[in-house]
């Protein structure tokens, strides 16, 4: 028995020093980025159609996870090569661009896809879903960012004013949790800096502090690929919800802001100006989302519970005035699905309507490709 | 009774006066002295163990028992765990003057702990410190109380002397499992949620009694040793220890009453080899539990992915998932238990031995859920097999009749549904044909088993086994029958 205490004493100390080294290293090193290459997705199971996020992980086969790499490696985009004959077309934006409570074949990506788009010179298209929920310039700059070493041949950008709104700016749970990331766009691209942008402190980054709930779901996503792949569900797009309310509150707040001049000052021009640069010679095209135009009580002030009139007018005349003074690719679809096509929310739409915004944006690529300027190169 | 100071600790105090130095002490001399200081802290531990073991059991009823939607059935449902133990034990135990003080002071400290649970709801801030909601009002819990004290003795009154009475006891405790195991309609009113603006619509639900089916099966054991005569004599608080010994409370295993008050009496030595053995089971059990089990549970077959998997192999992966995170889930708690228990000198019985590697189903159940196995064959099967025999009916109609009623009654203890009788029904029907055909093939082969092929027949066995007990578990893991059949055809490529 004395041999095997013994042999119990040694094992846990060595175990309890490799703990100790294990932590140190991981101090020092970030293993994450060799984590998530360890991904099964792509290989034993099929890649996700868009990035995971899931507010119910046991329903919807998925976990949120701030860490991009583990993100984008669940992606199919990460697991096809592009081939010679594929026109790659990524599209950024907030949940209505996700596809909340729709499958990944109803959202706008999966219309584009199923109109199997060929380009002037013979090319495939191939639309990829990279929006995420809740909307934010910055964090569209870091998705984007990272999405370049797939090489897209254009961008799609789906914003509204609460993309654009300075005020988002930071406020993101992948901005806040990429602070590396965002830090080192900040100084490429001239950005404004938050100085409250954190980076893993030194007790986060062992497994004592945040790294231990990076790597848990890093894993966790691992699994859940096998009822993902079971199901092809990772979204809840099956539960019963109510429908967003054509009649509006009182007032014309916007939040708590009363009624003013929208300043220049107000936007992330900034933001908007890195993505063009990121692009490079890629078309960007930024389209202004489909938003509910309520036509009950109160709609006389308010477009719907989140805007109210004063405020999405100026923003889109900026945004027009904007756009046409930088040459940006600009399509104001605003106003573009009836008001019964959304439903849970002011940007969520129908299939329906999905289909409907999809069409409008193959016209303008259609459009764009027809114009004799138009080179279509491949980078 | 093992409760006076033991022989060895005694020694261990003497021997560290013995040790002080009367010189100035050597560096050797302190470290003897030292050992004999932690020798007599252990000792000193040990007397206290039975009294701690007797606490804590007693508050984790308390503490483990799950938030109920109805009110205060939080409380109810650990302080009528107690009651019922306090019950059958003046119903099964001779009633010993020379022990009435140990008894009326343990009766006392149980009594005491439920009014002082229950006072708690008096503050706000420690209401929920032991339950999970404040619990009922102070007089409520004091006449709850006095109502249990005067119950007790009426019962010790009533069976005194009546060994055979217990049976009516047995009756009871079977009709309350099975009441228990029942869906009940909650109506919206009795949620604690009520307090919005429209009721919820009734739901039905079980009742989430915690440990209830162990407590029951480890009284209805005291009570049936006591009809038999076989029950030794003990005291209240090491029959409560017993019945709700918290390392065995959720998940077993079910010790029998005699082999657990022979560790439970046997003096405590601290030894190092207990430490580490019980740290060993407990973190296997950790291991199995938090780490295997519960990642396995991620992609375990369910209720939903029964229905949204597309036909073919994923339902095959999902199907195995759920085979081995059961077995990780169940043998981890068990091993958990085992381990706690042997920190604290109890020698819990193995549960499992290797199910998934057994050739034939016979051995699977043999080796899956001991002790609950052996539960059945002590108090139904054998008495059972016996009545039938003597009855003069067909040996395969007896194994019929005995297996398949066990089983069923296996499958319902985990809940009365149509699933969990398929189940025991499967099961049954599994181990007749298993019955049926070594009796074929030892008519037909003999000893001819030792061929250069047993290998194959017993790796065939293992996987004809496993698959068996796999497709048993599409029955206990689904809620209805309905969903077991479209798994079914999923696992075999039709929509």
């Amino acid at each position: 028995m004395n041999a095997n205490i013994n042999f119990y004493i040694r094992a846990s100390l060595k175990a309890l020093a490799l703990f100790i080294a294990f932590n140190v290293v991981l101090v020092f090193v970030d293993p994450m980025p060799v984590i998530a290459r360890l991904s099964v997705y792509n290989l034993l199971v099929p890649g996700r159609e868009r990035l995971p996020h899931a507010r119910q992980p046991s329903r919807e086969y998925g976990v949120t996870t701030s860490n991009l790499d583990v993100m984008f490696n669940t992606h199919v985009i990460h697991g096809r090569v592009k081939t010679a004959d594929e026109y790659r077309v990524v599209v950024l934006g907030d949940s209505a661009a996700w596809g909340w409570k729709l499958r990944p074949a109803e959202t706008m990506v999966g219309a584009m896809n199923a109109q199997n788009l060929i380009t002037p010179d013979g090319r495939k298209v191939r639309v990829y879903n990279l929006g995420y929920p809740i909307a934010s310039a910055m964090r569209d700059l870091l998705l984007l960012d990272y999405a370049m070493r797939y090489r897209p041949d254009m961008i799609i950008w789906m914003v509204t004013f609460e993309t654009l709104n300075d005020k988002t700016r930071f406020d993101h749970p992948l901005v806040r949790d990429n602070g590396t990331q965002v830090r080192s766009l900040n100084e490429r691209y001239s950005l404004e800096a938050d100085p409250a942008l954190w980076e893993l402190g030194y007790r986060d980054r062992t497994l004592f502090g945040l790294r231990r709930k990076i790597m848990a779901d890093a894993f966790r996503l691992q699994l859940y690929g096998l009822p993902w792949a079971a199901t092809g569900i990772d979204h809840d797009y099956f539960s019963p919800y109510d429908r967003v309310s054509r009649d509006l509150k009182e007032g014309d707040l916007f939040y708590d802001i009363p009624p003013k001049t929208l300043n220049e000052d107000e936007m992330t021009w900034d933001v908007v100006a890195a993505m063009h640069q990121l692009a490079g010679e890629r078309p960007l095209l930024i389209v202004n989302e489909p938003i509910l135009i309520a036509d009950g009580k109160n709609s006389d002030v308010r477009y719907n519970n989140v805007y109210p009139r004063w405020i999405f007018d100026q923003y889109r005349a900026l945004m027009l005035s904007k756009s046409a003074q930088e040459g940006w690719n600009y399509l104001d679809l605003w106003d573009l699905i009836p008001p019964d096509q959304f439903t849970d929310n002011e940007f969520h739409m129908t299939p329906n309507a999905n289909r409907i915004l999809a069409r409008s944006i193959e016209a303008w690529m259609i459009e764009q490709w027809a114009k004799p300027e138009a080179a279509m190169k491949s980078p | 009774m093992g409760q006076a100071r033991s022989s060895d600790e005694v020694t261990v105090i003497v021997s560290v006066f013995a040790m002080l130095p009367t010189a100035a002490p050597t560096a050797s001399h302190r470290f003897a002295a030292l050992l004999h200081v932690v020798h007599v802290a252990a000792a000193l531990l040990s007397s206290v163990r039975h009294a701690a073991l007797f606490v804590t059991s007693v508050l984790a009823v308390y503490l483990l028992q799950p938030a109920t939607p109805i009110a205060h059935l939080d409380f109810w449902l650990p302080s009528a765990s107690l009651l019922l133990v306090v019950v059958v034990w003046c119903a099964t135990q001779p009633l010993r003057l020379e022990a009435m003080r140990e008894t009326l002071v343990t009766a006392g400290l149980i009594a005491g702990l439920v009014l002082g649970i229950g006072a708690l709801g008096i503050t706000t801030q420690l209401c929920c410190v032991v339950t999970r909601m404040p619990p009922p009002n102070i007089l409520v819990v004091a006449a709850a109380v006095a109502g249990g004290v005067l119950t007790c003795i009426l019962v010790a009154i009533v069976f005194a002397g009546h060994p055979a009475r217990t049976t009516w006891l047995v009756f009871a405790l079977i009709a309350l499992l099975v009441a228990v195991k029942l869906n009940w309609p909650i109506s919206g009113a009795d949620a604690p949620q009520a307090e919005t603006a429209s009721p919820a619509p009734p739901t039905f639900a079980t009742i989430q009694w915690l440990g209830f089916s162990y407590i029951a099966f480890r009284l209805i054991h005291a009570l049936r040793e006591r009809a038999l005569g076989k029950l030794p004599v003990m005291s209240l608080r090491e029959f409560m220890t017993y019945v709700v010994f918290f390392p065995a409370i959720i998940a077993g295993p079910i010790d029998r009453v005699e082999r657990f008050l022979k560790d439970l009496r046997a003096p405590f030595i601290f030894n190092m080899s207990d430490l580490v053995e019980g740290g060993r089971r407990l973190l296997i059990g950790v291991f199995k539990k938090f780490v295997i089990a519960d990642a396995l549970a991620i992609i375990a077959l369910n209720d939903a992915l029964a229905v949204q998997t597309q036909p073919g192999l994923w339902a095959w992966v999902l199907l195995y998932a759920y085979a081995f995170r059961i077995f990780f889930d169940f043998s981890g708690y068990t091993d958990m238990a085992i381990g706690l228990g042997r920190l604290f000198g109890i020698k819990l019985p193995e549960n499992f031995n290797r199910p998934y590697l057994k050739p034939n189903l016979t051995q699977f159940w043999n080796s899956w859920h001991m002790t609950l196995a052996q539960w059945f064959r002590t108090y139904y099967f054998n008495p059972l097999t016996r009545a039938l025999r003597m009855r003069n009916i067909a040996p395969p109609l007896i194994i019929f009749v005995t297996q398949t009623t066990t089983m069923l009654l296996i499958g319902l203890w985990h809940g009365l549904t149509w699933n969990f009788a398929l189940w025991g029904v499967w099961h049954a029907l599994g181990l007749f044909m298993h019955s049926r055909w070594s009796e074929f093939a030892r008519a037909r082969f003999g000893a001819q088993d030792a061929s250069k092929l047993q290998w194959v027949t017993h790796l065939g066995g293992v996987v004809l086994t496993f698959h068996f007990v796999a497709f048993g578990w599409v029955w206990f893991a689904l809620s209805n029958v309905e969903t077991s059949l479209t798994f079914f055809r999923r696992l075999f490529g039709m929509p």
